[in-house]
């Protein structure tokens, strides 16, 4: 019926046709299943991620000492934050403007802190979107780019009905709900707890929950970045939770969020508060000149931390607020935690030590006398071997004749000299090895520092020098490159106490750490103890005077110590020329030289100087004295433990004298003048919080917080 | 022999039928995206309105009868012609409410009331123009004499892809081929030529915009293993795309395809239901009650309603067949195949598209795609084919463009004179 051609034109449509019905069978009979998947995935809505509630941190009593409370916030859409807005729904300029205005005033902070509280949050989302645009491998847009963003938190619920009504015209200011990290606000707790922070990117690369997607670390979330927030981040973390409908309104997911554990610490807040209150009452008096201090106390038998007090502290709510003043307190320098991240030469108090390595190796025993006639060797060391007693001028006042309890009583440099000579350096710091020295003591804070344990491996590496015998006549009384922190000393005297090596805990259910003992025998533990007995409890001991504590059931024994140490920098001065080439300069507080550089470049971009040569120590703290010398400077320390008495007033050597401390005092002076009387108000204090039996879990009771 | 009363052959009834088949379906479709809104259903009101435009131009055009169009050709032609200047003039010239910019394109001539697209009414001229030409000529049987039509379809051509409408101008060559394969043009010209055009594939292909590249390219980036090895070994594949682009294939460029696959497969065999469905509650396809309209088909009524819709246009094809073939006036059977060619060709290019076959192009499924232009246009050819079944041929005649069959390459018959009947 149809012309030739016209059948050809009709047959070449009828393949089109055919191809299309083929191609239709296998989207909607074959692979039908797979396309209906398909739809359903183009229907879900984004997830919305629940935040989970972080763990408390409860002291041994079980009182909060920091936990999350809930609260509200003002959050403004992100495109307003960012600037980002298309020109056709851009508010008004005027109005985002005034919006910061009311925020200022709202919030009683600067427009230049909301601005940059403001930058903090577009950085923190724009480096979360680079992060998902590198791992997509193209760029993408994340949903934090059109949420609200908290700009003022921490609301209660009078402010959040007056933000609410003062906000009401601005649509893209939303109050809600929150959660903020509130601290005990006592300054002895803000070293310990720590502060929460933006992860940095080894954080995020070590993440042990990378492959969990709602515990996994998020670049814009806060975690712990210092003190128990930090060590106990595993434990407080709670896993998040996921809402998501799809666009018909059903719940496709919802997976509730966890909440983190709570934290359990072991110290005592109670006990904590007490020193570091009786620090900030003492120091003034005692020693003047003295920036800070440190007290730790142990319970010797678990070796838990009962107080771990760095003077001064400050409060961990308001640290974002104050940082810059405690930054650049250089001469106090709070933000250093003293007790366990600043190093100290220990000075006396490793005598005991030096002797117990003598004992061990039995170079001496506990009977071996060794004379001091105030001089190690009068020919040849006149000036750098002597007794603490004897003078540079040759005036002699010499222990005599005395046995190892003699000497640890009497702090005998001589009797020192003679036992690390014998042991050797090596032998020597094989004995601070056990003690702990130059090792991590187990509390788990990234603050933490190990100390240095000069072993002749270490000053060969570091010093470029052979250990000798001088070396080790040096370590044998604390000095040399031997440095502790307070709460290695504090390790070591509950050593002495108890003749156990152990490390210490500072959070409740750390693993159970090892214990053995030294290889030392019973009477060279008797000797030791009866010298750290007595030298606070005999008449001629060094801090009798003024360390003398007994309350019938418990004595103070301990040692002091005093380790010669020199002033240091505290404010820099740098010459430089600014653009117009003038030669200025500027006096930066730092520690150290390249921080005040860092320091000075930040506040001064411009400005042309050599950070080689032009920066020089301005000041030193302590100040020189007044009549010019500030050579002989030292840290006070005080290493005690409390001594159980039997019945009959006598050192109870049997029963674990149960509570063991240390005491740092910064230039503060002779140990035995300065630290003598805190420890002995130190003593008191405890007993008094702990209450005779000096059980750690007497008074417990709850506290709260709020 | 022309007769006032309706007096319709049974494939006009056909086609009519079809197409008015058609227009419902794509009516259901468009009121289905739009229920449920807040606004009213103004796009249905519209084409409802679309319907009313497009009858009066069915009945104007049948009222006229296809010889006026005959006798008219040339100044056809040069109208439309002339319509598509200030389109072409609005990219060097600002012509402000005129000709409004609209995805980077000029298509639409602003009037008060209504807004005409100058290309869809070229399509019908250039259809009517082409075959004015062909009628009486032999000349394009010479490979020389086949430059002549194909000169002059490129004047429409450029027109258009200056605009740029690819879309409109990729219509122009099949029908012109299938015109002058339907005249009787020799096999071997129109193989030549189009072995010529395949040559010419890579020139145009350098002259393409980007996107219009990646979309050509999307065809092959469907392929997930494809894409697979792009990213694997992006400089071996870097003819078919960046690394980049094979990433972000399925949320940038290839979303839109992605999405009407999922809209047709979802709606498996007998689909979710008027109405029903993620893709027409939802707006997750853009143009879906327009270019991609077909997938709204088989989302809502499955393969079977996408069968029926292939039936409808198969009757329109059919029955315009019939009707080319019936008549002896080579104008109009010309004209009829001509029109035929331009909607199957609509067809296929745009489910071609939604299905995935095809690059996606700015391309309307005749009737049932919402559009008042495409619709006007496709009422008009759908006159002028029904016009032609009205007028019964002659009996006397000779057959149009018989030569002798097509093989042989022997000289041309004597030539009845045509003017006679005309």
């Amino acid at each position: 019926m149809f012309e030739r051609r016209l059948r050809i034109i009709l047959v070449a449509l009828s393949v089109a046709i055919a191809i299309i019905v083929i191609r239709l069978l296998d989207l909607q009979v074959v692979h039908a299943a797979y396309y209906r998947q398909r739809a359903e995935r183009v229907l879900l809505k984004p997830p919305r991620v629940i935040p989970f509630v972080r763990g408390r941190i409860l002291d041994r009593t079980g009182r909060i000492l920091a936990g999350d409370e809930p609260c509200w916030q003002l959050s403004v859409d992100y495109p307003i934050l960012a600037g980002e807005l298309s020109p056709e729904d851009s508010p008004a300029p005027k109005l985002i403007e005034s919006m910061w205005y009311d925020l200022a005033q709202f919030s009683a902070e600067s427009l230049e802190e909301l601005d940059s509280r403001r930058t903090d949050i577009v950085n923190r989302i724009q480096r979360w979107r680079r992060a998902v645009t590198n791992a997509h491998g193209y760029d993408v847009s994340i949903r934090e780019e059109r949420m609200p963003h908290g700009i003022i938190t921490g609301l209660d619920d009078q402010a959040q009905i007056a933000a609410r009504q003062k906000f009401a015209g601005y649509d893209w200011v939303v109050v809600e709900n929150s959660a903020r990290r509130t601290c005990d606000s006592h300054p002895s707790l803000g070293h310990l707890l720590g502060q929460l922070g933006a992860p940095n990117p080894d954080d995020l690369r070590n993440d042990p929950n990378a492959d969990d997607m709602l515990s996994r670390l998020l670049p814009t979330e806060r975690i712990g970045i210092s003190g128990v927030e930090r060590a106990s981040e595993e434990q407080l973390r709670g896993r998040r939770g996921l809402f998501q409908r799809n666009r018909r309104g059903e719940v496709v997911q919802n997976i509730l969020p966890s909440s983190g554990e709570d934290t359990t610490l072991t110290v005592r807040f109670d006990l904590q508060k007490a020193l570091y209150e009786l620090l900030d009452e003492m120091l003034p008096a005692v020693a003047p000149d003295s920036p800070g201090g440190s007290i730790v106390v142990l319970d010797v038998a678990t070796r838990e931390v009962l107080a771990l007090v760095s003077y001064p502290g400050y409060d961990a709510n308001t640290f974002r607020r104050q940082y810059n003043e405690l930054r650049d307190d250089t001469i106090g320098t709070p933000l250093r935690f003293r007790a366990v991240a600043n190093c100290y030469e220990p000075g006396s108090i490793v005598k005991p030590l030096t002797c117990l390595a003598g004992m061990g190796t039995g170079v001496i025993d506990a009977h071996t006398t060794i004379h001091c006639d105030g001089y190690y060797d009068r020919q040849r060391y006149l000036n750098s071997y002597r007794c603490w007693k004897s003078s540079a001028t040759g005036q002699r006042k010499a222990h005599g004749d005395i046995p190892v309890a003699d000497a640890i009583a009497h702090s005998c440099n001589v009797f020192m000299y003679h036992v690390g000579d014998r042991v050797g350096p090596d032998r020597l710091c094989n004995y601070f090895k056990m003690a702990g020295f130059g090792a991590r003591t187990g509390t788990g804070l990234r603050e933490e520092r190990e100390g240095i344990n000069p072993t002749p491996s270490w000053l060969m590496d570091n010093r470029n020098q052979s250990a000798t015998r001088g070396h080790a006549r040096n370590f044998a009384i604390g000095q040399g490159e031997l440095v502790l922190t307070p709460l290695q000393a504090a390790n070591m005297m509950a050593l002495y106490a108890s003749g156990e090596i152990r490390n210490v805990s500072l959070r409740r259910g750390s693993p159970d750490n090892v214990t053995w003992n030294m290889p030392v025998s019973a009477t060279a533990w008797h000797s030791i103890r009866e010298g750290l007995f007595r030298v606070t409890n005999d008449p001629s001991g060094t801090a009798h005077a003024t360390a003398y504590w007994n309350n019938g059931r418990y004595a103070l024994c301990g040692k002091t110590g005093s380790a010669t140490t020199r002033p240091t920098p505290t404010h820099y001065r740098i010459s430089y020329e600014d653009a117009s080439g003038a030669p200025l300069s500027e006096v930066v507080p730092a520690k150290v030289k390249r921080h005040a550089a860092e320091l000075f470049r930040a506040r001064f971009p411009n400005a042309r100087f050599d950070p080689a040569k032009d920066v020089s120590v301005e000041s030193r703290w302590p100040p020189p004295k007044p009549d010019g010398s500030d050579e002989h400077h030292s840290h006070a320390w005080f290493a005690g433990y409390l001594q159980p008495l039997d019945s009959t007033g006598r050192p109870d050597y049997q029963a674990l004298p149960p509570i063991a401390f240390a005491v740092l005092i910064e230039f503060g002076g002779s140990g035995g003048h300065t630290t003598g009387p805190v420890a002995k108000e130190i003593s008191r204090v405890i007993v008094e919080v702990l209450g005779n039996d000096l059980d750690p879990d007497s008074h417990v009771g709850v506290g709260t917080l709020w | 022999m022309k007769s006032r009363s309706l007096n319709l052959s049974q494939p006009a009834w056909a086609v009519l039928a079809a197409a008015a088949m058609l227009y419902v379906i794509g009516l259901l479709c468009i009121y289905a995206t739009e229920a449920g809104r807040a606004a009213p259903a103004i796009k249905t009101t519209r084409q409802l309105f679309n319907l009313a435009a497009g009858c009066a131009g069915f009945v104007g055009v049948l009222w006229l009868g296809y010889p006026w169009f005959k006798r008219f050709a040339p100044i056809i032609v040069a109208l439309a012609v002339v319509g598509l200047i200030p389109l072409v003039l609005a990219k060097f010239v600002p012509l402000g409410g005129l000709v409004p910019e609209k995805r980077g394109a000029h298509r639409w001539i602003q009037l008060p009331f209504y807004s005409i697209q100058p290309s869809e009414l070229m399509k019908v001229a250039y259809v009517i123009g082409l075959a004015a030409y062909l009628r009486y000529r032999q000349n394009y049987r010479t490979f020389l004499g086949l430059m002549i039509p194909l000169a002059a379809s490129l004047v429409p051509l450029v027109l258009i892809l200056l605009e740029p409408d690819l879309g409109t101008a990729l219509l122009i060559m099949p029908v012109l081929f299938v015109m002058l394969f339907a005249a009787g043009a020799r096999t071997k010209h129109l193989v030549g030529l189009a072995a010529v055009g395949v040559c010419m594939v890579p020139v145009l292909w350098m002259q393409l915009h980007p996107y219009q590249r990646s979309r050509v390219l999307g065809v092959l980036l469907q392929s997930e293993t494809l894409r697979q090895r792009i990213i694997a070994e992006p400089d071996k594949y870097e003819f078919l795309g960046t690394e980049k682009q094979a990433r972000e294939w399925e949320v940038a460029s290839g979303m839109q395809l992605v999405r009407s696959k999922a809209a047709l497969g979802s709606g498996g065999l007998t689909g979710h239901g008027w109405g029903e469905g993620a893709f027409v509650e939802f707006s997750f396809l853009p143009d879906k009650h327009n270019d991609f309209i077909f997938a709204m088909v088989g989302h809502q009524w499955g393969l079977i309603g996408c069968l029926v819709v292939l039936t409808c246009y198969t009757i329109i094809v059919l029955a315009g067949i019939e009707i080319a073939a019936g008549t002896m006036d080579p104008f109009a059977r010309l004209m009829a195949v001509g029109i035929v060619a331009l909607l199957a060709t609509q067809v296929i290019i745009n489910i071609g598209m939604t299905i995935g076959l095809l690059p996606i192009t700015g391309m309307t499924l005749p009737f049932v795609s919402y559009g008042g232009s495409s619709l006007l246009t496709n009422f008009i050819g759908l006159g002028l084919l029904v016009s032609v079944s009205r007028y019964r041929p002659y009996l006397l005649a000779n057959r149009p463009f018989e030569f002798g069959g097509d093989r042989r390459d022997d000289a041309v018959k004597p030539t009845p004179d045509y003017r006679a009947y005309a």
